[in-house]
């Protein structure tokens, strides 16, 4: 295209190609953002079934808003770590080095595959409860199979992009579903305000704190450049999302005991029953299909945003380029123990350890904030000594 | 215009000796078996001559009158003046004149209805325009007709289209840059685009696709869109196709490059996203109250047409506590008498109703009443008075039918149609679970997916700058981008407000 055209000439530019590549790195943080948050309310309601309807009862909610300062310091942390980090390397590389980043990235990606693992015993568990004749293996090889396939195949933004695509749908669903119910549940069941004892809530809430571990993740994930900026330029954008997962978490957990009394939230019901919760009271036929089918949208996304972002760390650290068959090898590392266990055992197994990962991810982040801010002493005690 | 091998014969340069020329030309026109390959020859200003056309593709009036009549009637040879150039400027009346010495160029001139003259002690020959072939006139659109809107579709000439979208854009940023593709046989595209609005590196993936099809005929711009797409194993289509000349000037507006190919009644746009096959020609065209409310209407189209018969599927056969009662009792009562599955009814049905549906596109016109009769009488109402489909099935079939007619792209139909009968069978296999996996799985591919490298669901993910313009679409004062395809510096179209003469809002 040369010369003036009469385009040209009457349209002033008003966008350069610097403008153009920023926003579509914009563009990109959004999406991962919008993961995050997504991903981060499928592992708190994961969380709120798994844990808090039988062990804290109703006051789950309590137990979800104290995780507030975790959440905090694990966003906020990642943030700080990822604006002191040069786009050239990722968070966890410059704050403890090249030789101390496989470990700590290895460990990472435990807590991510932890993540995924608990999304997919999840979403077994929750088919089971609904498909009854239908064998576990069968199940999960099929939620397996699928998952590997879509995600190994496909663009490597597709989750995020699917995740911002569907945002307002899930939001309309678990809305429409909420309301719906409204009627049926009592401002009793909301008592006693303080379940089985602050401990219990404090303990609910530590048990919680391992769902939020993987908040920090779009900021200490490896990734271009670009996006690593905006991702750091943007800090409401990356936080709203995670503020917005927890309140609705809360709601979530609030709404639960609104709609059933105490025992019937401590009855020790499978899984698979607690996740369908308000399917038992809500006696609407169509919302009964929409929770259905949007609880598994959000464990499909849970589940691989768990696994992709294990994949890339994994790949990263060992400096390899295709990460598929990471992709594939970790999702056939679900299905192992889903086919080895039934599904009580694994319930009995994840109960255990699943609270460990907030531990440990918090663990990580001290330490890697501790190296960074020795890093950044080091640096300016230099910078003073030149 | 592209070079394109061609048969050995064929190759070769058209020099100053006129028996060589002639035999060369003869030979590689096959002028002594096909008969509609005419060699005219006469004398020109004392020289000998020989004009090659092909019968019915060049205008006899147009050679008669501006290239015989005016040979006859040449000037003298100004001294000093090259041949061709004295009969191009002072012979040849005609607007369209050129001269190639390269056989490999003349010939599929010739043989799109131009006439070669060569004429003895002239080096290569002058290609005169004098295409008049029998063609199909201006008609409507057949499958994109409006309401509100033009109705003028295009024809099968690359000529007539290419002039019918310049008729609506009268302006010289309008480019129209001309191509072959195919090797053997060469078939004319035209690539228009706007200047300065079309994206430069679009642009240059388009001509290096394009240039790089090896093939050695591309018989129809369906071919071609085959040829040139991203991902060609996906279900999905990667182009936008328009028999409407006023949406490709729309697709042209928005930044993208609109391919117009010889002997296609349509045209293609590229890139392309989800949104372009959901927007119907007249959305525009309406208020925009009534667009938003059509554009509503035919997304729950889509969502019937895709979601409807897994849904009944999964709910009758695995989820039944999902159904009101009654509506379950009805099933269940109905496909008791049914000796077949209600997953293989359905299955069934479905293959049924795509099968009326290409018998509908390919009966010839006069048999179309005995296909409603067949398709109504006899496979709806004779199969549920004999038991053989559950009425209900036959109702969910033709609802999601109604749904997929709603969609504005033929491409998109069909694709849904077939996921459709994907999502069919998941269901059938793991209920809900099927259905969910499957459309997952369908939309984790929908958002990888891209059209010349433009993601398929931009502008809405990834977020790219638009227009209020997408599932609903608001006033279109509100709509002052052209959108993420268009070149970046010219993304703006309306600066300062576009209801100018409104006082009312500058007092507010």
């Amino acid at each position: 295209m040369t010369g003036k055209s009469s385009f040209q000439q009457t349209a002033t530019p008003v966008h350069t190609m610097d403008d153009m590549l920023s926003q579509r790195s914009r563009a990109l943080a959004l999406d991962q953002c919008a993961l995050s948050g997504v991903s981060l309310y499928g592992q708190l309601t994961i969380g709120i079934a798994f844990y808090l309807y039988a062990h804290v009862s109703t006051p789950g909610y309590l137990s979800i808003l104290i995780t507030l300062p975790y959440l905090l310091l694990m966003s906020l942390g990642g943030w700080w770590l990822a604006r002191q980090t040069p786009s050239s390397e990722n968070a966890i590389q410059w704050a403890v080095g090249k030789k101390a980043e496989k470990p700590l990235s290895l460990c990472f990606s435990l807590i991510f595959l932890l993540d995924a693992q608990l999304a997919f015993y999840a979403l077994t568990a929750m088919m089971q409860n609904v498909l009854p004749d239908m064998s576990t293996f069968f199940i999960s090889l099929a939620v397996a199979l699928t998952t590997a396939i879509t995600i190994s195949g496909g663009d490597e933004y597709a989750l995020h992009r699917l995740t911002r695509f569907l945002r307002w749908i899930f939001l309309l669903v678990f809305l429409y579903c909420a309301i719906t119910s409204l009627p049926y549940g009592s401002i009793g069941h909301l008592f006693p305000l303080l379940g089985h004892g602050t401990g219990s809530i404090f303990q609910g809430a530590l048990w919680m704190c391992g769902c939020l571990g993987g908040a920090a993740c779009p900021l200490i994930m490896p990734q271009q450049a670009s996006t690593h900026s905006a991702l750091c330029e943007k800090r409401g954008a990356f936080l709203r999302p995670q503020f917005f997962a927890l309140l609705a978490g809360a709601c979530t957990a609030l709404l639960s005991a609104y709609l059933m009394p105490v025992y019937a939230l401590a009855r020790p019901e499978t899984l698979g029953w607690r996740m369908l919760l308000i399917t038992h009271v809500n006696p609407s036929q169509m919302g009964w299909s929409l929770f259905l089918c949007g609880q598994m949208f959000l464990m499909l996304i849970t589940l691989s945003a768990g696994v992709t972002r294990a994949a890339a760390l994994i790949t990263h650290t060992l400096r390899q380029k295709n990460h598929k068959p990471f992709l594939i090898t970790l999702l056939l590392f679900f299905l192992l123990p889903i086919a080895a266990l039934d599904l009580s055992a694994m319930d009995a197994l994840l109960i255990q350890i699943a609270p460990f990962r907030g531990i440990a991810a918090l663990l990580l982040m001290l330490l890697l904030l501790l190296c960074g801010l020795i890093k950044k002493r080091k640096a300016a005690g230099k910078e003073a000594g030149a | 215009m592209k070079e394109t091998s061609w048969d050995p014969q064929m190759s070769g340069v058209l020099t100053e000796d006129f028996a060589k020329s002639l035999r060369l030309i003869r030979q590689a026109t096959h002028a002594d078996t096909s008969e509609d390959v005419h060699i005219h020859r006469f004398r020109i200003l004392g020289h000998h001559a020989a004009l090659i056309f092909i019968d019915g593709m060049a205008n006899d009036t147009k050679i008669q009158h501006f290239i015989l009549l005016p040979a006859f009637q040449a000037p003298p040879l100004p001294e000093g003046m090259a041949l061709e150039d004295h009969l191009m400027e002072h012979v040849l009346p005609l607007g369209s004149v050129t001269h190639s010495a390269q056989l490999s160029s003349v010939l599929p001139r010739i043989f799109a209805g131009d006439a070669a003259l060569i004429v003895d002690t002239m080096p290569g020959a002058l290609i005169a325009d004098v295409r008049g072939y029998a063609k199909r006139a201006l008609n409507q659109p057949i499958n994109e007709s409006v309401v509100m809107g033009p109705h003028e579709g295009f024809t099968e000439s690359l000529r007539d289209n290419v002039v019918l979208i310049r008729r609506l854009m009268n302006t010289p940023a309008l480019i129209s840059e001309q191509m072959t593709v195919g090797q053997k046989t060469p078939t004319r595209l035209c690539l228009l685009y706007l200047d300065g609005i079309a994206r430069q590196e679009t642009l240059d993936e388009v001509r290096r696709r394009i240039q790089g099809c090896n093939v050695d005929y591309v018989s129809s711009i369906g071919m071609l869109e085959q040829l040139i797409e991203d991902k060609p194993f996906s279900l999905l289509p990667q182009v936008a196709a328009t028999e409407r000349p006023d949406r490709a000037v729309s697709f042209l507006n928005e930044g993208q490059i609109v391919i117009a190919m010889e002997n296609a009644p349509n045209i293609i746009a590229v890139p392309m996203g989800l949104m372009h096959l959901y927007h119907a020609p007249d959305d525009s065209a309406l208020r925009w109250q009534y667009g938003t409310f059509l554009r509503l209407l035919r997304l729950v189209g889509i969502v019937l047409a895709l979601l409807l018969p897994s849904l009944f599927v999964a709910l009758t056969i695995y989820h039944p506590e999902g159904m009101p009662l009654s509506l379950l009792t009805s099933v269940l009562e109905s496909q008791a008498r049914v000796p077949l599955s209600l997953f293989s009814s359905m299955l069934l049905m479905l293959l049924v109703f795509s099968l009326i549906n290409e018998a509908g596109a390919r009966i010839p016109g006069a048999m179309g009443g005995s296909l409603s009769i067949v398709s109504g009488l006899i496979l709806g109402q004779a199969a549920v008075d004999a038991d053989l489909f559950s009425p209900l099935i036959i109702i969910v079939v033709a609802i999601s039918g109604l749904g997929s007619y709603a969609v504005p792209s033929f491409s998109l139909t069909l694709s849904l149609r077939l996921f459709q009968l994907l999502l069919v069978i998941a269901a059938g296999v793991a209920g809900y679970l099927g259905l969910v996996l499957g459309l997952f799985f369908l939309l984790m591919r929908m958002a990888g997916l891209t059209s010349m490298g433009h993601p398929y669901f931009a502008p809405i993910a990834p977020q790219r700058p638009a227009n209020p313009d997408s599932v609903i679409r608001l006033p279109i004062w509100r709509q002052r981008l052209r959108g993420a395809i268009s070149n970046p510096f010219h993304i703006t179209r309306s600066f300062g407000p576009m209801r100018a003469w409104d006082q009312s809002k500058e007092k507010k």
